[in-house]
């Protein structure tokens, strides 16, 4: 069976409560029991001193002196607190017993060597025997007395009390369970509303927060700590968003051109001039999208990836070369000094294949952005250790470098411009860069060019 | 019928300013929200409907369609975009756009939606006549005297708006811009080369010609007596 919360503090409050309880009431009843049964057996030993008074021996027989005192009433009825008086010699022959005793013979105990008291019973009253051997100067063992008093009241009172303890107790646990349950509620009160509020926010309203506690409590740290929480996931679900809404722009866009071109263009017969010029935009709009869901995909599976990329040594300067000569063959037109400054035993711990990528996503920007003329310079720094690859391009303004590794984040803002691409090279740069723990920085002067600089995890192996 | 556009992406303008323009529109373009606000509010009477990217560098179509509806509630707007949940088109529509077009679209449907949007604003007058000459815009046909006449697209244009103007005079540097576009070379002795077409194709012989020459301000073509 499934218990709420605060029906299980309520039970494992009241099996406590239970048990400590049961310890309190054993021990009031114990007490009471004794106490009661020490009275008693007080007024026994006085009994039994004043008749003590009155016995003597001849021999080893015993001799009794009557005593007008055993003439007293408590002695004759057995109605009100009466007393019971009983001797009997060694061989258990009755020497002599109280009027109320009547026929009655207390049971002869022939070893007792030191007194003892007993509960018994008489005639259905319930009484409280002490028996004493009784001695001569020698201590010779010549016959037994037993007193008997009525405990009757003690009892009744004990009775009382046992019965008044049986009944509260459950009570008691009962009312404690249902006490401990309402309390319990009470104090989970805040938690409850907490659920509450938390069910209610789902993908639709994911900017609500949950409303503090009025104490700076523990509940209020859960409550901050559960906001903090959806303030992470509200801002990935707005990342996602907005770049599903990118990436859906991105793609949109060379379709709607390849279309509406297409869909212009036989309209009406034209010059086969014409169809030509047109069909090559519409292949590289094409090309345009393959490229762009090349990207996507490829930041997709780094996205998904799990852990790092086992590193190795590179070489550095044969994988610059043919990253070069790859920028190079795409951008033929581009004219101006490239020089490299890498030594030819020049290595970095990285992904050899990634880290071509981070190269030829980079030099690509580089070849982009160069203009005639200016200089792009690739330079190796062993101390670091670093490669950076400088260009004399346009340069970045400084608004715009936070964003720069941003997924679909383009500096010059402008899809018009002569400048292809999406805007995914640098965040497949920054994603690949991390899983070989290269950390990329970049600087840029407007008009003076822009330098990226990759700084590799220092060689563990040499 | 001129229009202006506002797109970033080249490819896409290129090819709606020469589809709209085969079909006799005189197209501007701004490449940017700032230029194409400052196009839409600088030359505002000039333009008979805009094309709006939404997403613009710089300024974007929303914005661009908020300002220019401050300044005029009539001219119609429609937002040209990507964007494409019922949201972005709810909201789209409440910023004063009259339609909205999801990229990627049909080339036809655009043109069809130009046309309802214009066809509107005259009251839906769409066909204009003088004398026996008859324009149709829906049928995009020319008849005199019920006999089917074949227009290029410019003369096409030209004549509708001079039947537009019918009784006014239209100046030469408002046909112009009107009929060609705002970058077209301000010779304007093309209006005069394509006005003797019109008059070779639409003109009785022995009776006066369809439009008036205003020498040195213009043409017009007379209400009928």
């Amino acid at each position: 069976m499934k218990l709420r919360f605060r029906d299980r503090i309520a039970l494992f409050n009241t099996l406590a409560t239970a048990v400590a309880t049961l310890l309190v009431f054993l021990a009031v009843y114990g007490v009471v029991y004794y106490s009661a049964f020490q009275h008693l057996d007080q007024d026994i030993l006085n009994e039994q001193e004043e008749v003590a008074a009155n016995l003597h021996w001849k021999g080893d027989s015993l001799i009794i002196y009557r005593m007008p005192e055993w003439e007293e009433n408590e002695h004759q009825q057995v109605e009100v607190n009466p007393t019971f008086l009983q001797a009997v010699d060694i061989n258990g022959q009755l020497v002599f017993r109280s009027a109320n005793l009547q026929s009655e013979y207390f049971l002869f105990h022939p070893n007792l060597e030191q007194p003892r008291f007993l509960n018994s019973q008489i005639n259905g009253k319930r009484i409280r025997l002490g028996q004493f051997p009784i001695r001569n100067e020698a201590g010779l063992i010549l016959g037994q007395l037993t007193i008997g008093v009525s405990r009757e009241e003690s009892a009744i009172v004990l009775n009382n009390l046992r019965f008044t303890l049986l009944i509260t107790f459950p009570l008691v646990l009962v009312v404690l369970y249902f006490a401990t349950s309402l309390a319990a509620a009470k104090g989970i009160a805040p938690v409850q509303q907490l659920i509450n509020a938390a069910s209610g926010i789902d993908d639709s309203n994911i900017e609500t927060r949950l409303p503090l506690p009025a104490h700076r409590d523990e509940l209020y740290q859960l409550a901050t700590t559960i906001n903090e929480l959806l303030g992470r996931i509200e801002a990935g679900m707005r990342r996602e968003k907005q770049f599903t809404a990118d990436a859906s722009h991105e793609l949109r866009t060379p379709l709607s051109a390849i279309r509406g071109t297409l869909e212009v263009l036989i309209r009406r017969q034209r010059e086969p001039g014409h169809y030509e010029e047109k069909i090559r935009q519409v292949i590289l709009e094409v090309d345009r999208m393959g490229q762009l869901l090349s990207q996507l995909l490829q930041l997709a599976r780094l996205e998904t990836r799990p852990g790092q990329f086992p590193l190795e040594t590179v070489a550095l300067a044969p994988l610059v070369k043919e990253a070069l000569a790859q920028a190079g063959r795409a951008f033929p037109g581009k004219r101006f000094q490239v020089s490299v400054h890498i030594p030819s035993d020049a290595v970095a711990m990285a992904d050899r294949s990634s880290l071509f990528i981070i190269l030829d996503n980079l030099l690509n920007n580089a070849f982009k952005y160069s203009r005639p003329g200016g200089t792009l310079e690739i330079s190796w720094d062993a101390e670091a250790p670093s490669l950076a690859i400088a260009d004399q391009g346009p340069g970045i303004p400084p608004e715009h470098l936070p964003h720069l590794f941003d997924r679909f984040y383009r500096a010059d803002a402008s899809r018009n411009s002569s400048v292809p691409g999406a805007g995914l090279g640098l965040a497949i740069v920054k994603k690949l860069a991390l899983l070989q723990q290269i950390r990329v920085e970049v600087h840029s002067t407007v008009e003076a060019g822009t330098t990226f600089r990759l700084f590799f995890p220092s060689d563990t192996l040499s | 019928m001129r229009i202006l556009l506002v797109e970033d992406e080249s490819s896409i303008a290129n090819f709606i300013k020469e589809g709209l323009e085969e079909e006799g529109f005189a197209i501007d373009v701004a490449y940017n929200g700032k230029e194409g606000l400052q196009m839409a509010l600088g030359y505002l009477e000039e333009y008979d409907l805009l094309l709006l990217d939404w997403m613009l560098p710089g300024l974007n179509g929303i914005e661009i369609c908020r300002q220019v509806r401050k300044e005029n509630p009539q001219i119609p707007i429609i937002f040209l975009t990507a964007k494409d949940t019922v949201d972005d088109v709810v909201f789209g529509l409440e910023t004063g756009a009259n339609d909205y077009i999801r990229k990627p679209f049909a080339f036809d449907e655009l043109l069809a939606r130009i046309r309802v949007l214009l066809r509107t604003r005259d009251g839906g007058h769409h066909n204009f006549t003088s004398g026996d000459i008859e324009m149709d815009l829906d049928a995009h046909q020319v008849t005199v005297a019920g006999e089917k006449v074949e227009l290029t697209q410019k003369e096409f244009a030209l004549l509708e708006y001079l039947l537009r103007n019918k009784g006014r005079v239209c100046r030469r540097t408002r046909i112009i811009e009107k009929v060609w576009d705002i970058h077209f070379s301000h010779d304007t002795s093309v209006i005069d080369v394509y006005i003797n077409f019109l008059r070779k194709k639409l003109d009785r012989p022995g009776q006066p010609s369809f439009v008036e020459t205003l020498r040195g301000v213009g043409y017009r073509i007379n209400e009928e007596q």
